[in-house]
């Protein structure tokens, strides 16, 4: 069963090239969303045949940790694969119905950018990681220009220039691992990092960090989301804030975590910095998602300052902390990509004026978008409230008094951005003409408002599962093990 | 020796950041891109060298090799900054037909 793995990398690229011929191209979005379910379908397997707390290691080729390329699989890695395909599905959903230039190319393009980001979910090979989060970033650059207008071809480009910078300084990084250890697998490499000479160990942090943060948004390196969100497809906005920037947070954490161990990372304060990155990121998003005239621009600015949550979860290094990052993801991938939706089908040009009367015109969809934007401010019935608190608890424990009270209060912020939108929607317009959706298009923007009520509800049935999948993180013991098992 | 590589590294890596940081110009811009990889290509290969190594075929009579790990994760990474720079310039032509200009001060549609 364990080639399954094998499978769920190669599965996109295979779908890419057979969209290029005849009925991919007559049909691309029908072939596109059958390899994600297929690959839904795999990762399901994986599911079933892990048990808890399993890790599945498969060495590609037999060539064992230390020569060759391993690909580890544990609950983290399936639950971030299956954000992943979950956003993929929408995505290629959304876009089935937008109007996009040579269907037949986009969506091989998206079916790429979710193999970069498989891949870079599932490897346990420093120098992998990097050709996938390359491959996924260059699918990406490619995606945010995709139309050819003036807006698109600025923003890729103001996009590639900062990226590119990313990218290089993980480049380096995992070549100086390379040069104290002589093993590029995360868990060969350990060894030998965690006695190098604390300069070489600071350095290689700090261009992680720096490296992957960029790839993320986070606060220091946010200015190229903004630009590259607002002006790329809808649909791309959703995959890109729903998926790539969470799949960045997952390699710094994994990597950082086999490599040094949470101990050693918190005596140097990784935690205290990571966080306080964390703090300006919301603080930054909100404040400048004041006062805009474009839906999309404001949702960008919202992903940044929902990043920086994520971040602050995940840095206080704790249990509580941690299933409340591990969730939020989730959570702001869901609602992020219903959002994006909704202000694709429901503005014009993306002007939120064009928003006025639209509960008059569309009551389903006002409502639905209120659902949605209640959520991202972490309002109780909906999920956002859950995540949103389990990351205040975990840092009132760790003792990161200022964090919980930012995080408490930037909630009210973005209240206070949404409110406004709210009261557009529910002006009456002189304008009588019904929006008319398909009935897809409505199901597809109910279901993620449904999905985010029920998980509110089933929040404790929600909690265990998401305490195994974030112990994977926190004790990366039997990751470790399992890759050492196969020499 | 090894020194003055490392040295070269870093004084070419952070030659290209300055020049990303300070020039206009979208071209000289992926020019700035290409100076940052090639100095890292060139911190790969100095890790695969070993003083009096030969190339890394096994052959009898032949007790050191360089390391051909580096020299492969060279030859990926050349491959990635080739089709990055390929994209940019396949960008930078469109960006031309439709601003009419290559400094990128004039990029200026996305504000606020």
């Amino acid at each position: 069963m364990n080639e399954l793995v094998v499978f769920v990398l190669i599965y996109p690229l295979l779908f890419a090239v057979a969209l290029q011929n005849r009925v991919g191209k007559e049909n691309p979005y029908k072939v596109g969303i059958t390899g994600i379910i297929m690959g839904i379908l795999a990762l399901v397997l994986l599911n079933n045949t892990l048990g808890k707390g399993e890790v599945i290691a498969y060495p590609v080729g037999g060539w064992g940790y230390l020569k060759g390329i391993v690909i580890a699989v544990d609950q983290l890695s399936l639950l971030l694969g299956g954000l992943i395909h979950f956003i993929g599905l929408i995505t290629l959903l959304f876009s089935s119905k937008q109007f996009i230039l040579k269907p037949h190319i986009f969506v091989s393009l998206v079916l790429l950018c979710i193999m970069g980001l498989n891949g870079m979910v599932l490897t346990a090979d420093l120098f992998n990681l990097f050709v996938f989060l390359e491959l996924a970033s260059l699918v990406s650059y490619a995606l945010v220009g995709y139309n050819k207008e003036a807006e698109g071809l600025e923003g890729a480009f103001k996009y590639v220039l900062m990226s590119f910078g990313g990218s290089m300084l993980v480049l380096w990084a995992t070549a100086l691992v390379y040069g104290i250890s002589g093993s590029l697998n995360i868990v060969g490499a350990a060894e030998a990092v965690r006695q190098a000479p604390h300069f070489l160990q600071i350095t290689i942090i700090v261009m992680y960090v720096s490296g992957f943060s960029v790839k993320a948004g986070l606060f220091p390196a946010h200015a190229w989301k903004a630009d590259a969100y607002t002006a790329a497809p809808a649909p791309v906005g959703a995959l890109l804030s729903g998926a790539s920037s969470k799949v960045a947070i997952y390699a710094l954490f994994r990597v950082l975590s086999v490599l040094f161990g949470w101990s050693m990372l918190s005596d140097m304060n990784l935690g205290v910095i990571l966080a306080t990155l964390g703090l300006g990121s919301i603080f930054i998003g909100h404040m400048l998602a004041f006062g805009q005239s474009r839906l999309k621009r404001l949702l960008t600015y919202s992903s940044i300052a929902h990043i920086g949550y994520i971040i602050i979860g995940l840095s206080v290094f704790n249990m509580l902390g941690t299933v409340g990052a591990l969730f939020h993801m989730v959570n702001h991938g869901l609602l992020k990509a219903g959002l994006f939706y909704f202000a694709a089908v429901a503005t014009e040009n993306d002007e939120i004026g064009s928003l006025k009367g639209l509960f008059r015109r569309s009551p389903g969809l006002a409502i639905s978008f209120v659902a949605m934007a209640l959520g991202m401010a972490g309002v109780p019935p909906l999920n956002g409230f859950l995540s949103k608190w389990l990351i205040v608890m975990g840092a009132m424990e760790a003792g990161f008094y200022i964090h919980a009270a930012v995080i408490v209060i930037a909630g009210l912020m973005a209240l206070f951005y949404y409110v406004p939108l709210v009261q557009i929607i529910f002006t009456p317009s002189d304008e009588k003409q019904v929006l008319v959706l398909e009935r897809s298009q409505m199901c597809v923007i109910k279901t993620v408002v449904a999905i985010s009520v029920v998980l509110f509800f089933i929040g404790n049935w929600v909690y265990p599962v998401f305490q195994e999948v974030a112990s994977n993180l926190i004790y990366p013991d039997g990751y470790i093990d399992a890759i050492l098992n196969l020499n | 020796m090894e020194l003055v590589i490392y040295l070269t590294v870093a004084g070419l890596f952070f030659l290209g950041a300055y020049g990303l940081m300070t020039q206009h110009n979208l071209i000289k811009l992926i020019i700035c891109l290409n100076i940052m990889e090639a100095a890292l290509l060139l911190f790969l290969v100095k890790l695969s060298y070993r003083i009096g190594g030969t190339f890394p075929i096994i052959r009898s009579g032949v007790e050191l090799y360089t390391d051909p790990v580096s020299q492969a994760l060279s030859l990926t990474a050349i491959v990635i900054g080739a089709s990055t720079t390929a994209l940019l310039l396949a960008l930078s032509v469109l960006v031309y037909r439709e601003y009419g200009t290559l400094d990128v001060r004039q990029l200026r549609r996305l504000r606020g």
